[in-house]
């Protein structure tokens, strides 16, 4: 065992030490990424209210010229289109964070035995050890965390960030269908967003289908009211859906802080401790 | 007595640092007040399951959001109170400021006559302007720093919308340190240094 783990350990440190800075870049590129969704949305959801509002709007001079209500509500949807476009750009990029968040929280294992099979060695590393399972029979991997525990760590914080893209990706779907109302657009834009979360997700994929529904149920309103009159989301609906954005209750910051520091324990304790 | 004055000059440079510290020291207040009024602001919005849209379907994002956005709200309050100890920091520095250019005056072995208090020597200031001066700013933050004080403690889960959005404006204005006085108080000092 003493053999077996002093082999083992330099390429599981690494492994895990890169896999822990990797999950720590994407949270402060996630952070910058998020921020600018925040202000696309807020700029969208005020290009939409003022949109319904040119209506009443007193134009004061300007009353006099030529189709200003028109033209001013026309750019006010080319705005509200650009602004989604912006956001589900940020949103795209959200999820390529999540996702290689992800993956690197599943890759901190550096060996993998499988069931009776062949050792299979999933990093670029040389050396193989038999009979590992990739956790090092337990062993704690730096100073006191076994590779178990690791893994945990990371799959917490990685979770709430995929919590928390649900909630923008709700959002997203919100969005669109504020700006294309109608049935087929709010389609060929799903369609573009598809779920970050695979197939495997059935709550995400059911959430898609319940959206699908909802919008199904609007252009059967819209079709009765002849027009583009949908059931517009309320003031108030709009304004928590941007606090939403801003607060992003999933991301525990207090608790991320913790892990930060029961791993920054581990790797000075480690550094001086390891055998 | 113009010995008397350049002290006195010193004592000025030192105003107008503490006032640079106030200033950024306001600037912060008046952002952390300006959030914290936005979250009460929404408070009632939030709190209302109505509201949540899409939200409010599956995930518990209705009972989490209002309780988020109290939890920075209390951060807020916790992070004006610090803000206004500082600033009472620097109403204390102005304050010794000012006694001890009280001082400077009382130590001199041959009091200055009143004639000699008024009495300018080419463009620097008097001994009077100079008390006066530092009498004037020392009491200008120490107003504002009381009505500050009275508008944060102000701010409470009861606020009416319409009341705190004046109460903001009161706190950028900074009624009590009007800039026209302060200027004028530093040119007349400045007048012997600026060449």
């Amino acid at each position: 065992m003493a053999v077996e783990s002093r082999l083992w350990r330099p390429a599981a440190q690494r492994n895990v030490r890169n896999a822990w800075s990797y999950i720590q870049g994407h949270r402060s590129s996630w952070s910058s990424a998020s921020a600018a969704a925040l202000s696309s949305a807020t700029s969208l959801v005020n290009a939409y209210l003022l949109h319904g509002d040119v209506e009443t709007m007193e134009f004061g001079v300007l009353a006099d010229m030529e189709d200003i209500k028109e033209k001013a509500r026309k750019k006010l949807l080319i705005n509200q289109r650009t602004y989604l476009r912006l956001y589900l750009n940020s949103y795209e990029e959200l999820v390529q964070f999540v996702l290689q968040m992800t993956s690197a929280a599943k890759s901190m294992k550096t060996y993998l035995n499988s069931s009776g099979g062949p050792l299979i060695n999933f990093t670029n590393v040389e050396a193989i050890v038999d009979g590992d399972s990739g956790d090092g029979g337990g062993v704690p991997v730096f100073s006191n965390l076994p590779m178990a525990a690791h893994e945990l760590l990371a799959s917490e914080i990685v979770s709430m960030f995929q919590k928390e893209l649900k909630v923008k990706w709700l959002l997203a779907s919100e969005f669109c269908k504020l700006v294309y109302p109608t049935l087929e657009e709010v389609y060929s834009v799903q369609k573009e967003l598809s779920s970050p979360f695979g197939s495997e997700d059935m709550s995400c994929t059911s959430i898609l289908s319940s959206t699908e529904q909802e919008s199904k149920e609007i252009t059967k309103e819209g079709a009765n009211t002849m027009g583009h009159e949908v059931k517009s989301p309320k003031r108030e609906t709009l304004q928590v859906y941007l606090t939403a954005l801003l607060a992003e209750v999933y991301i525990i910051k207090d608790r991320i802080e913790e892990i930060g520091k029961i791993y920054s324990e581990e790797m000075s304790v480690g550094l001086f401790g390891t055998p | 007595m113009e010995r008397l004055v350049r002290k006195y000059e010193q004592r000025f440079r030192r105003v107008k640092e503490e006032m640079s510290t106030w200033d950024a020291l306001h600037g912060r207040l008046v952002k952390q007040y300006s959030n914290a009024a936005a979250i009460l602001d929404r408070l009632p919005v939030l709190v209302a399951v109505e509201n949540y849209g899409v939200l409010g379907n599956e995930l518990s994002m209705a009972r989490d959001l209002p309780a988020a956005q109290v939890e920075s709200l209390e951060l807020l309050f916790r992070a004006m109170t610090n803000t206004l100890s500082d600033l009472s920091r620097v109403v204390a520095a102005l304050e010794k400021v000012w006694r001890d250019g009280c001082q400077l005056l009382k130590a001199e072995r041959q009091q200055p006559t009143a004639s000699q208090m008024q009495q300018r020597v080419g463009p620097r200031p008097s001994l009077q302007d100079c008390v006066n001066g530092l009498h004037t700013l020392y009491q200008m933050h120490f107003d504002e720093y009381n009505l500050k004080v009275a508008i944060v403690s102000s701010l409470t889960y009861g606020s009416r919308g319409e009341d705190v959005s004046a109460l903001q404006s009161l706190l950028v204005d900074q009624p009590n340190i009007p800039s026209t006085e302060v200027r004028y108080i530093f040119d007349l000092i400045d007048g012997g240094e600026g060449k």
